[in-house]
């Protein structure tokens, strides 16, 4: 079944202006990059990835596709670049991104007590969270999308979408929580 | 309304998205337990922190991806940019005519003094029996899990049959010695936890067997023992209670016959494995980069040598003078600070126990035994024709380190261990490769070069054939090209090229070398993209079937069982 990439389109609409695209591509560069900066944490990856689903995205415009959500259409072909990629490249480790509060120190004075989302444990709960879930949490929280959109990253129905990102959340704080007792030991 | 079924649908109650009767079950489950209401305001948190989490990229960092990348867009508006890994081997030439006369007539010269290696040696004896299937692992079903099948390795087709395999949604895999057994860790789709899962798959039948053994965690350099009776994997040890970085790593064995797990040994705790393999006399070999948790390189690559019978580690060897792994780098034209990755080449020769480490950026060579523990030889490869080819040399240096996103090193060693085959490239303001060279392993000395723009190489089975990916940048009034070539890899002579519309990847050969594979992304309608494996008649020189791969119409990720590549019998993803 051709289902597109994502969002689907028409196919009929005239072709992108350099000028549109220019305007589609200042738009939307600096979320995506930041969407697989924090998906891959390899920022040299993220940026050839970045730059490769633009290309694409381009040459598609170019071609005459319309797509019905631009913002979905552009995601799809991110994540799915990204995954790509991944499986293609094994990423030798997921690693941590050192966070603004905790580059270079190391929380000595956390209260045992303080129970605000950890972002280093938020980090550590990605590690052994699929690449698949840590991108449907970060289309949702991280860059904002809505169900629908989601769903059109994905290839999925609404519902289908809504119970992916469901698991995801549900698998994810169950993780966050195993490694924040260990933290606590 | 149990605890289980509360935790697994509260975000969907967060988000007020459950019909009635569901709600007020968990309201009034909520009501009564305060470990389900910690959690609903945990669900909470986590959206909230993840709304906030930062990117590592400072905001310059941010402009300059930004041009580079529409400028990329603009260079490439006629012509399809390179997939990343592809686009590791852009090479430029800049030569001028004249340069290139002089370049050519040292050449020319320096052939006419080259040492012949004794041809009648070439045996096989490296090679171990050989997988009679080509199984394809696709990203192809419909909710996303890797499929995976045997294919006949002509025409690519499925074969009648057989059932495709569930391999989830990731997988490492390694393949017995006899090549009857494909063993894979299998990420399943929507596991609870990040599980990976034990598979063994019967090559010939198809059938698989799942034994019961689950890893809570990532696997490394999973490898059978050298008898292929145990299964050896690493995995890390996460117990460091602020960064995630693993605190250490742990060897496992899983015995097959008696369907036993232990943990044999420790490894150092910033060492990050890459590569390994058993070793017939009962070691294990393990090629890693001390690294820190920043993910940079602290220290040249080392081997550890393990005892698989004592889990005693018998040998670490810091192999001097060769980079790898990731850098910070200063970028020479943005003076910004750059991830710069690099790829020694390495040649696995178990049957002689030796490694071959060749640098990604000098000539360096560090030739280990692997029994022993001890470096046998290093140094620079070395031309045979002194003064021509040290003129040569200068006029051509080899790629250095500048700042950019790699080094990359490509080695494939002779079956009969005698001939070394390098290229090594380097993408930084511009991209070059070294061209091809042939090295003799036992004094380091260049027996040939060949100059074209080479950015891999693979070899047959029987070392009797090279396959080579050419790549001829942008210039100006002509686009960007490839093509494949393929040579005598004795005498080093083409037999003949293929030009290839798309930037492509080297996959490999089959066992007989009759077969070799490359895969290439190809735009197959106005918005859609495959995946494309094609088959190359290696005798006859052309491509004989192909075969299309994708999801949502991009490129679909495929990974192949029994292509032989960089001496081994899989191509891994």
């Amino acid at each position: 079944m051709e289902m597109g990439i994502g969002a689907g389109g028409t196919g009929t609409a005239p072709t992108v202006s350099a000028r549109d695209f220019s305007t589609i591509f200042d738009t939307y560069y600096t979320r995506i990059l930041r969407y697989l900066d924090v998906l891959l944490r390899d920022p040299g990856l993220a940026e050839d990835l970045t730059q490769d689903t633009f290309v694409k995205a381009y040459r598609a415009l170019q071609l005459g596709t319309s797509p019905e959500n631009l913002k979905a259409w552009l995601y799809a072909i991110a994540t799915n670049t990204a995954m790509s990629a991944l499986r293609h490249r094994r990423i030798r480790a997921w690693l941590p991104l050192p966070t603004g509060e905790s580059a270079g120190q190391q929380h000595p004075n956390r209260d045992p007590a303080d129970r605000s989302a950890d972002k280093d444990l938020l980090l550590r709960a990605f590690a052994r969270l699929s690449k698949l879930d840590t991108a449907c949490l970060l289309l949702r929280f991280h860059q904002g999308l809505s169900y629908d959109e989601i769903a059109h990253v994905l290839g999925l129905s609404v519902p289908a979408a809504k119970m992916r990102l469901c698991r995801a959340r549900a698998t994810f704080r169950e993780i966050y929580l195993s490694l924040r007792s260990e933290a606590d030991r | 309304m149990n605890c289980t079924r509360v935790r697994e649908i509260l975000p969907l109650y967060a988000e007020n998205d459950l019909d009635r009767p569901e709600l007020d079950g968990v309201a009034r489950h909520l009501d009564d337990c305060a470990e389900c209401r910690a959690r609903l305001e945990l669900d909470r948190e986590l959206a909230t922190a993840l709304a906030t989490l930062p990117s590592r990229r400072e905001d310059a960092r941010v402009r300059n991806a930004h041009d580079r990348t529409w400028n990329a867009i603009q260079r490439h508006s006629s012509t399809r940019r390179l997939r990343p890994t592809v686009q590791l081997f852009r090479r430029v030439v800049s030569t001028s005519l004249g340069l290139i006369a002089v370049v050519l007539l040292a050449f020319l010269l320096l052939t006419l003094g080259k040492p012949v290696l004794d041809q009648g040696r070439a045996a096989s004896t490296a090679v171990s029996v050989p997988p009679s299937r080509l199984l394809l692992v696709d990203a192809g079903a419909a909710d996303g899990h890797l499929g995976v099948r045997p294919v006949d390795p002509t025409t690519l087709a499925d074969l009648p049959g057989y059932a495709s395999l569930n391999f989830g949604h990731d997988y490492w895999s390694a393949l017995s010695p006899d090549g009857k057994t494909l063993a894979a860790m299998v990420h399943p789709i929507n596991a609870a936890q990040s599980q990976v899962v034990l598979h063994l798959v019967d090559v010939t039948s198809g059938r698989e067997v799942v034994p019961g053994v689950t890893i809570d965690d990532y696997v490394e350099a999973l490898t059978f023992g050298p008898a292929g009776r145990s299964l050896y994997w690493i995995s890390p040890v996460f117990h460091e209670p602020v960064q995630s970085w693993p605190d250490g790593r742990t060897l496992y064995r899983y015995d097959l016959a008696r369907g036993t797990l232990d943990a044999v040994a420790s490894l150092p705790a910033a060492f990050v494995p890459w590569a390994a393999r058993a070793v017939p006399n009962g070691t294990l070999a393990i090629y890693g980069i001390p690294t820190n948790a920043g993910n940079l390189a602290t220290d040249a690559p080392h081997l550890l040598l393990l005892s698989l019978a004592s889990g005693q580690i018998t040998a670490n060897l810091r192999l001097d003078g060769i980079k790898a792994g990731q850098y910070l780098e200063t970028d020479p034209t943005t003076g910004q600070p750059s991830d710069r990755m690099y790829w020694p080449g390495l040649a696995w020769d178990v049957a002689r126990q030796r490694l071959y480490v060749a640098s990604a950026e000098t000539d360096r060579i560090v030739v280990v035994n692997l029994a022993s523990g001890r470096i046998i030889r290093q140094g620079d490869v070395h031309p045979a024709a002194s003064l021509l080819d040290r003129l040569l040399r200068w006029l051509t240096p080899p790629a250095e380190a500048k700042g950019g996103p790699s080094t990359m090193g490509v080695a494939e060693l002779s079956p009969d261990g005698q001939r070394l085959y390098l290229a090594r490239t380097s993408e930084a303001q511009t991209w070059s490769s070294s061209g091809l060279e042939m090295v003799n392993t036992g004094d380091l000395s260049l027996v040939e070069r060949v100059d074209l723009p080479v950015s891999d190489l693979a070899l047959s089975p029987n070392g009797q054939r090279l396959l080579l990916r050419l790549w001829w940048p942008e210039a100006s009034g002509s686009p960007a090209h490839q093509a494949l070539a393929i040579f005598d890899a004795q005498q080093l002579r083409e037999l003949g090229r293929i030009a290839v519309d798309s930037p492509f990847e080297l996959l490999g050969f089959l066992s007989d070398g009759r077969e070799a594979y490359v895969g290439r992304d190809v735009q197959r309608t106005d918005r859609t993209w495959e995946w494309r494996i094609s088959v190359v008649d290696v005798a006859a020189r052309r491509i004989v079937a192909e075969r299309g791969f994708s999801v949502n119409g991009v490129p679909a990720f495929v990974s192949y069982v029994g292509i032989w590549r960089n001496g081994s019998w899989l191509q891994g993803p």
